[in-house]
């Protein structure tokens, strides 16, 4: 880790500068900044976050509640499971192919942030399910039992008695699913496009901060400084994300003893 | 079976002066419970009579806890459960096909071995089984809450913080406050499994006095391993015991006849000590 953030420090150092950050990029990305990469790169992770947020939840919900446990749906339960490590078994380049035959050709959005968003959330589902779910799984059976035997209903037991205490596994989940999605490359290569113009509108196509660093590395020559400093930038980002949701994750911790 | 019951509600009906009709409230017929393919009670019969506490007794691992955990089926989360024989609460039959499982639940409380107060606020601990079954208004709502807490006297004990977390009570109070907030719904039966195990003897005397206090309000079952516990406060008591590892109810009778005149061998040798 520390071999890597050096080599890029040692490399990119001389490129870096708030100008870096604040500019738009020139010369293929050669020169210039990476402002409308990061407003990009900013629109494509939060609009998968968000989209997928309510359906990873809902079936980390459906798979850890097991209020009724009928055949039938014991079965669906495992069919939902099973899909869910296949999701998490299929390589990103087939997400991207797959995301662009059917967000971007067959729904018509085109090369765009809203293609690419959509594409990513399918791929960061089963992270945020799974970690949601083993938080889930975590709250005593006790005060499950308790509140089965006051009758309550799924809504109650979840809104109002786990909720708060399983916050902070919650925030770790976004983390991961985050954390996942802004290093995803292939994925978005077909869906949110190459475009390093800032984006308009979420139609537009919109280039991320790793495909900006991967296309600067391989198809530009000359542009291996500012591949340095952006993957700089992707590493201090990353960081700086994990920090603010480990410093959320203990204050919930914290707040909730 | 039914010759012990019957004789159990005849010396029990002799023995205690009930208010309420002597009609049994809840009647257990025959139950078996399987979990997967393995018996865990075979053949349970059982009255109980409105207003009354029964205390249900034997060695651990005789399907006691299952039992109780049948009358609320909250035994059902595990697929592999089966139920055969029936239950009856006031006449109908709990396994029937249109019983709506949390209506049931409301009306059959239930306080567990260990204190588990949930991890909010002790005010919201009452308040949201009963926003839960109906909504209502904030001030009828801080009636009911303190209205419940006096009911298990923690209210003198907690009126100044009720908006603390639950788990900063004592394990006494955290019992009174699991039993306040299984009374909140007002159910017609509770089932109590081995609710003083934690306690020490100081809040067990609290709990014991206070289910004697709510025996005009309710019908309790209570599963404990404390003789005397049962001798102090049950009207009649059941005697769960193993034969060939699954658990059938081998004496069921009136307390003072229980720990008097045991008629069968187990409960003879269960109530000297001799064994379980």
């Amino acid at each position: 880790m520390f071999s890597i953030v050096w080599e890029m420090m040692s490399k990119g150092m001389d490129s870096f500068s708030l100008d870096f950050i604040t500019g738009l990029p020139e010369r293929s990305g050669r020169e210039g900044g990476i402002l409308p990469i990061l407003v990009s790169t900013f629109l494509v992770v939060l609009l998968a976050l968000a989209w997928v947020f309510p359906p990873a939840l809902g079936c980390a919900l459906f798979l850890s509640d097991y209020r009724n446990s009928s055949r039938p749906l014991q079965l669906v339960r495992r069919v939902v499971s099973v899909a869910l490590d296949g999701l998490t078994a299929v390589p990103s380049i087939v997400f991207g192919i797959i995301g662009n035959a059917i967000f971007c050709r067959f729904f018509g959005f085109g090369y765009s942030i809203l293609a690419g968003a959509l594409t990513l959330g399918f791929m960061i589902w089963p992270y945020m399910t799974r970690a949601f779910e083993e938080t889930f799984a975590s709250v005593p059976k006790d005060i499950y039992l308790q509140s089965l035997s006051l009758g309550f209903s799924s809504y109650t037991y979840f809104r109002k008695i786990i909720f708060v205490p399983c916050l902070p596994g919650m925030v770790l989940g976004i983390v991961l699913a985050l954390s996942r999605a802004l290093a995803e490359t292939s994925a978005l290569l077909f869906t949110s496009g190459y475009s390093d113009r800032m984006p308009e509108s979420l139609l537009d196509s919109g280039r991320v901060l790793s495909i900006h660093i991967l296309d600067l590395a391989m198809n530009v020559t000359g542009g291996d400084q500012n591949s340095y400093a952006s993957g700089l930038v992707l590493v201090a980002f990353l960081l700086i994300l994990n920090s603010i949701f480990s410093g959320a994750f203990v204050f919930c911790k914290r707040f909730l003893k | 079976m039914y010759n012990i019951i019957a004789e159990a509600d005849q010396k029990t009906e002799q023995n205690f002066d009930f208010n309420c009709a002597f009609k049994s409230f809840l009647t257990v017929e025959n139950l078996t419970v399987l979990r997967g393919s393995k018996k865990i009670i075979e053949g349970v019969c059982l009255k109980a009579l409105p207003g009354t506490i029964t205390a249900i007794v034997g060695p651990s691992g005789v399907g006691k806890s299952t039992f109780l955990k049948s009358i609320n089926r909250i035994l059902e989360t595990d697929a592999t459960t089966h139920f055969f024989g029936d239950i009856k609460i006031e006449g109908v039959s709990i396994f029937d096909k249109n019983t709506d499982l949390r209506r049931l639940r409301r009306k059959v409380g239930m306080v567990f071995q260990k204190p588990t107060p949930f991890p909010v606020s002790i005010f919201k601990n009452i308040a949201i089984p009963l926003c839960d079954q109906s909504p209502m208004s904030r001030a009828d709502l801080d009636i009911a809450v303190e209205l419940n807490l006096s009911s298990v006297g923690l209210w003198e004990e907690v009126k100044d913080k009720l908006h603390s977390s639950a788990l900063s009570l004592s394990g006494g109070q955290q019992q009174r406050l699991c039993m306040a907030r299984a009374m909140s719904l007002k159910p017609s039966l509770i089932l109590l499994d081995e609710p003083c195990s934690s306690l020490d003897p100081m809040s067990t005397a609290i709990m014991e006095q206070l289910l004697l206090d709510l025996r005009s309000q309710t019908t309790m079952l209570i599963v404990t391993h404390n003789l005397a516990q049962a001798k102090r406060i049950s009207d009649q008591t059941a005697l769960f015991w193993p034969e060939n590892g699954v658990g059938k109810m081998v004496e069921f009778s009136g307390t003072k006849d229980f720990f008097g005149s045991p008629s069968s061998l187990e409960a003879k040798s269960y109530v000297n000590g001799l064994s379980g």
